[in-house]
């Protein structure tokens, strides 16, 4: 099988997440509730894991770093704890419904920016769209459909000139680029554990800067202030109702620890160049789309078709033919298929992985060459 | 009574995760102490107490301050 859907979720798992997962299963308590043995030795893998986030992301704050399921968990506390329906905020075509959905919820007025030709978000137009009432850029570091990137240093610098929070979503570019927090100068970032970090489903998070005040979307148990009727006011506590994912977490550790010994720059380059090799072996076959502005600094994704033919139909062509996993169809990402209209057709979506290889590449154009020309003759 | 008591400093927290810090530092610094559930007449809080040594005082108050831990209470206590 060659596996190209990892901007849904890696699908090969460094051995020392398995292992980390499975040791965690047979010897650790729960996080933070008790000062058993098990217990303790669950609280110090999660501030390990704490830890790690942090550094990885050039955060000074562990104790500010919240775990959560997942990037849509993490963008809903973010959104729903910060935004109401008096406030204005600006966001992006490229978002995520889980971006969009609970932005809407909301009942938020909404500036939705368009890409510029870069394919990011036009910063002139972003400066301009700001109200008096203006509460909060929220916007995605990397497309998940196109791989095309936001100038997030730009967009923090705005933020910080405007004072408006800054909430980013690093879903599809944590751990296949560096992510630098302080020069960002994010309010909130919100990640998943599970595709670039490598880590198990069921884990994610968000680092919550300094000053930011989010109003928790659940309260519950805690594991400190036991008798007080409300919930604790402190991260990570504040965000962390209920008993956390430390098994994942643990799983997660290690993720983090593979990525940063073979390098963030290292996994960067490998993933640019197979999105290159990719781009360059199909853009000249006739009947084949490229999407996005495949500039020399695009995410670890290529997004195509091949003419009008239905990409959902492609896909499964792909799989059950050639053994060859993409994603296709609409990939939540609901403005992205306006603005490139293909709202009907959807979109097929190659996406990279450190493990994943040239010759996976190669095969793959060798494929779309052969379906393609089929595509034409039909 | 189950043990005898004796003097002890005594540091509580907010949350668990400045405990698991000061659990860090304190045990790359070669402390004797450990964490022990938070004694319910010091104040409630986070369950975790850092529980050293008198002798330990100003080392771990200078990691407190050194690693920026934040801390509700740092008191000795007969324990």
């Amino acid at each position: 099988m060659i596996y190209f859907d990892n901007a849904s979720t890696t699908y090969y798992k460094p051995d020392s997440v398995i292992k980390a997962v499975q040791d965690a299963m047979v010897g650790m308590g729960s996080a933070g509730r008790g000062v058993n043995s098990a217990s303790l030795d669950s609280s110090r893998i999660v501030y390990a894991c704490r830890e790690e986030v942090a550094s990885l992301f050039n955060f000074n704050n562990p104790d500010r770093v919240v775990f959560t399921a997942n990037a849509t968990q993490s963008l809903n506390i973010a959104i729903n704890g910060l935004i109401d329906e008096n406030d204005h905020v600006i966001t992006t075509v490229m978002e995520h419904n889980s971006v969009l959905r609970p932005l809407y919820k909301t009942g938020a007025k909404l500036t939705i920016l368009p890409q510029d030709l870069s394919g990011g978000v036009d910063l002139k137009m972003l400066e301009a769209a700001i109200l008096p009432n203006t509460k909060a850029v929220i916007c995605t570091h990397v497309s998940n459909l196109t791989g095309e990137i936001n100038d997030v240093v730009a967009i923090g610098e705005i933020c910080k000139k405007y004072n408006l929070y800054f909430i980013l979503d690093v879903a599809q570019s944590a751990g296949c680029m560096d992510i630098n927090m302080e020069e960002i100068q994010a309010s909130i970032l919100c990640f998943t554990g599970h595709k670039g970090l490598l880590g198990p489903q069921g884990t994610g998070g968000l680092c919550v800067a300094n000053g930011v005040h989010i109003k928790p979307l659940l309260v519950g148990g805690s594991g400190i202030n036991t008798f007080d009727k409300n919930h604790p006011t402190q991260l990570p506590s504040a965000l962390e109702a209920g008993t956390l994912n430390t098994h994942g977490i643990a799983g997660l550790l290690a993720g983090i620890k593979y990525i940063k010994n073979i390098g963030i720059s290292k996994i960067n380059e490998h993933e640019k160049q197979l999105v290159k090799r990719l781009a360059d072996g199909i853009r000249s076959i006739p009947n084949v789309v490229i999407y996005g502005s495949q500039n020399s600094d695009s995410g670890s994704i290529l997004a195509m078709n091949i003419v009008d033919v239905d990409s959902n139909e492609l896909a499964d062509i792909l799989q059950h033919e050639y053994d060859i996993c993409t994603r296709s169809g609409g990939h939540c990402a609901p403005l992205m298929h306006q603005s490139l209209n293909t709202i009907n057709q959807g979109i097929v979506r190659f996406s990279f992985a450190y493990y994943n290889t040239t010759d996976e590449v190669d095969r793959v154009i060798e494929v779309i060459k052969y379906l393609a020309n089929q595509a034409y003759i039909n | 009574m189950l043990r005898k008591k004796e003097d002890k400093f005594i540091v509580v927290f907010e949350t668990t995760t400045n405990a698991m810090a000061l659990e860090k530092h304190a045990k790359l610094a070669g402390s004797k102490g450990r964490l022990i559930p938070t004694p319910p007449s010091i104040r409630a809080g986070c369950g975790f107490a850092w529980c050293s040594p008198v002798d330990e005082e100003i080392l771990i108050r200078q990691l407190i301050i050194d690693k920026n831990i934040s801390t509700t209470d740092q008191v000795i206590f007969n324990i």
